[in-house]
């Protein structure tokens, strides 16, 4: 418990479980989202948020102590494993059992796999800003997935599961080679 | 201003400024159309904010979670002029986000007006100030929540309450708190309702002092003034959060005006005065076809009138359907030019209770005979039996007398 807690696992794992029941309750809801003339399925939004905060407990915690730890890199990767179990685990009750009949719905598993890629790559590159970068990220392809005859939509509903899966695993193994960027010591 | 530079070189400001300059102009070359209209130009372009807002906030949660720790914190507290500092890096990432914020706006601003369609000056600085309210009230949302949440998802948590706040809130009736503009279609002949701007910016700003003023609180900088303050700025948000909700129509943000102008001869095209780039491309457009048409024995209205809120329709004008998106070039889409064409009269059957069926069956029919028609360079034959009646179909429509119109099943073949 004492090394969850500064891992930061406590606090997330509690935001993705709400997150969890709140996909499970929202997993066929529409909502009206500004800028956009149509209504979001709610997964979408979802898809974004977990995708945001899963990689959390990836940072660094102690920069300067971590390295003098012997079995660091096991687990950081246990930690990396689990980061995945956890997101998708979060992702499922509002993927699972929501109808995927618009294109809306159909796109927001890539979506979620590549912005969860996204966010591995950047523990990897952008430290501890990657939250914010991917929800700029996700919420930028909102309104731009939404407008008439956009590419973004079509890609992603052309992009079949397996490769976004595949993509997100890369950027997974990524982010084992490289490690967590180190941060400056305050 | 020594804190200010400060804050300029070591928070995210240069991040969040060319993110933002990124976002802002995906954003808004996404949809086309608004160029056609400057209320919509300045609306789609002050939209930003949508995704903009939330950002601001969970980078200023981030910055005061990151750089005010517990160390600096009594540092600050104990400075006499520690509020200063922390304002300072509100200020300095409130700016690096409403530059791109602005330069957008304006270039959607300057586009509309080289289309012909320049937005009111009023309506473009109502805009601004609106945004300036709502950016700031962002960063002060973020302020509170990165005092008030230890945690690296300060930032995120801030941002997902700025942007789903705007959206639980859209049921009351409640909008433009933490974003403004936005608007995805053309609003001709409407500009902002005085009252709903009033109380949408004392609402934002009211929103923005009460989070500084418990943030800085949090940080241990009172101020001098008490618990005055924070129960006037409550009273001041309770009574524009009223206002805003009673405001009538409640959800609507402009108002109607009833100025009507006229382009072209042969027919005339009127709408409203902000109407007018689109007027000109369909008086062209209709001009064109209606020379062809009225050579193989079709008779026009000699006016139309742009199918509008704010324009009042009658018999004795035809209705006017341009959809600015769907514009191709200097030319209305054929579609558009097809329907217009085949409806010569606004009938009262078509706002009445009963749908009347026959008479748009007739219109649909006549409006795809004008597509299929006026898609080739060939003359059209006055004889030929569909010609016929598409003229009879016309003139019934113009009459609004379904007992008139020819059996005729073009659309079913």
């Amino acid at each position: 418990m004492i090394a969850l807690r500064p891992g930061r696992w406590l606090t997330t794992s509690a935001v993705l479980a709400l997150l969890a029941v709140t996909g499970w309750l929202s997993r066929t809801t529409f909502v009206t989202v500004p800028l956009l003339q149509e209504r979001l399925p709610a997964p979408l939004l979802i898809a974004i948020a977990v995708a945001a905060v899963a990689t959390t407990p990836l940072h660094e915690t102690f920069p300067d102590l971590v390295r003098t730890l012997p079995r660091a890199r096991t687990v950081h990767a246990l930690g990396v494993g689990a980061v995945l179990v956890l997101a998708c685990a979060s992702m499922y009750p509002a993927l699972a059992t929501s109808t995927r009949g618009t294109v809306d719905q159909q796109v927001a598993l890539p979506l979620f796999l590549l912005l969860l890629g996204v966010a591995l790559v950047g523990v990897a590159l952008f430290g501890r800003a990657t939250p914010l970068i991917v929800l700029a990220l996700g919420l930028t392809t909102l309104p731009v997935m939404t407008a008439p005859g956009n590419p973004v939509t079509a890609t992603l509903a052309a992009l079949p599961d397996v490769v976004a899966a595949t993509m997100m695993l890369g950027a997974a193994a990524l982010l084992l080679a490289r490690g967590p960027r180190r941060e400056h010591a305050r | 201003m020594t804190a200010i530079r400060a804050w300029a070189l070591r928070s995210s400001a240069g991040w969040l400024f060319g993110g933002l300059c990124v976002i802002v102009a995906a954003v808004i070359v996404s949809r086309s159309g608004w160029q056609w209209q400057g209320q919509w130009a300045v609306s789609w372009g002050a939209g930003t904010s949508i995704v903009l807002s939330p950002l601001l906030a969970g980078v200023v949660a981030f910055d005061v979670h990151r750089f005010l720790t517990p160390g600096l914190r009594l540092l600050t507290a104990s400075a006499q002029r520690g509020a200063r500092s922390v304002v300072a890096l509100v200020v300095v990432l409130t700016v690096a986000a409403a530059v791109p914020w602005f330069a957008g706006m304006s270039t959607t601003s300057v586009r509309a007006a080289a289309t012909g369609a320049p937005p009111l000056m009023t309506t473009w600085l109502v805009y601004v100030a609106l945004g300036v309210a709502v950016l700031g009230a962002a960063a002060s949302v973020g302020l509170l929540v990165g005092t008030l949440v230890p945690h690296l998802l300060a930032g995120p948590a801030a941002a997902a309450l700025v942007y789903v706040g705007p959206i639980l809130v859209l049921p009351l009736g409640l909008q433009g708190i933490l974003s403004v503009g936005g608007a995805t279609g053309p609003t001709y002949g409407m500009v902002p309702n005085p009252t709903v701007v009033a109380a949408t910016l004392a609402v934002n700003l009211s929103l923005m002092a009460l989070c500084s003023v418990a943030a800085l609180g949090r940080l241990g900088l009172r101020p001098s003034f008490g618990k005055a303050l924070p129960i006037a700025l409550v009273i001041v948000l309770a009574v524009s959060l009223v206002a805003l909700v009673s405001s009538d129509p409640r959800t609507r943000s402009l108002t109607g005006t009833t100025d009507v102008v006229c382009t072209g001869t042969s027919p005339e095209t009127c709408g409203p005065t902000d109407a007018s780039a689109v007027l000109e491309v369909a008086s062209r457009d209709l001009e064109d076809a209606s020379s062809r048409l009225t050579a193989a024995g079709f008779t026009f209205p000699d006016e139309y009138a742009l199918d509008a809120p704010t324009m009042p329709a009658d018999e004795t004008r035809g209705l006017l359907f341009v959809d600015p998106t769907t514009l191709q070039g200097d030319h209305m889409s054929e579609w558009d030019r097809g329907l217009t064409l085949a409806t010569p009269a606004a009938c009262p059957e078509f706002y009445g209770d009963a749908v009347p069926v026959e008479l748009l069956d007739a219109q649909a029919a006549l409006s795809l005979w004008f597509v299929a028609a006026l898609s080739t360079s060939e003359d059209i034959a006055p004889t030929d039996p569909d010609t016929v009646a598409a003229v009879s179909t016309l003139d019934a429509l113009r009459a609004c007398d379904s007992s008139a119109l020819p059996d005729w099943d073009y659309a079913t073949r």
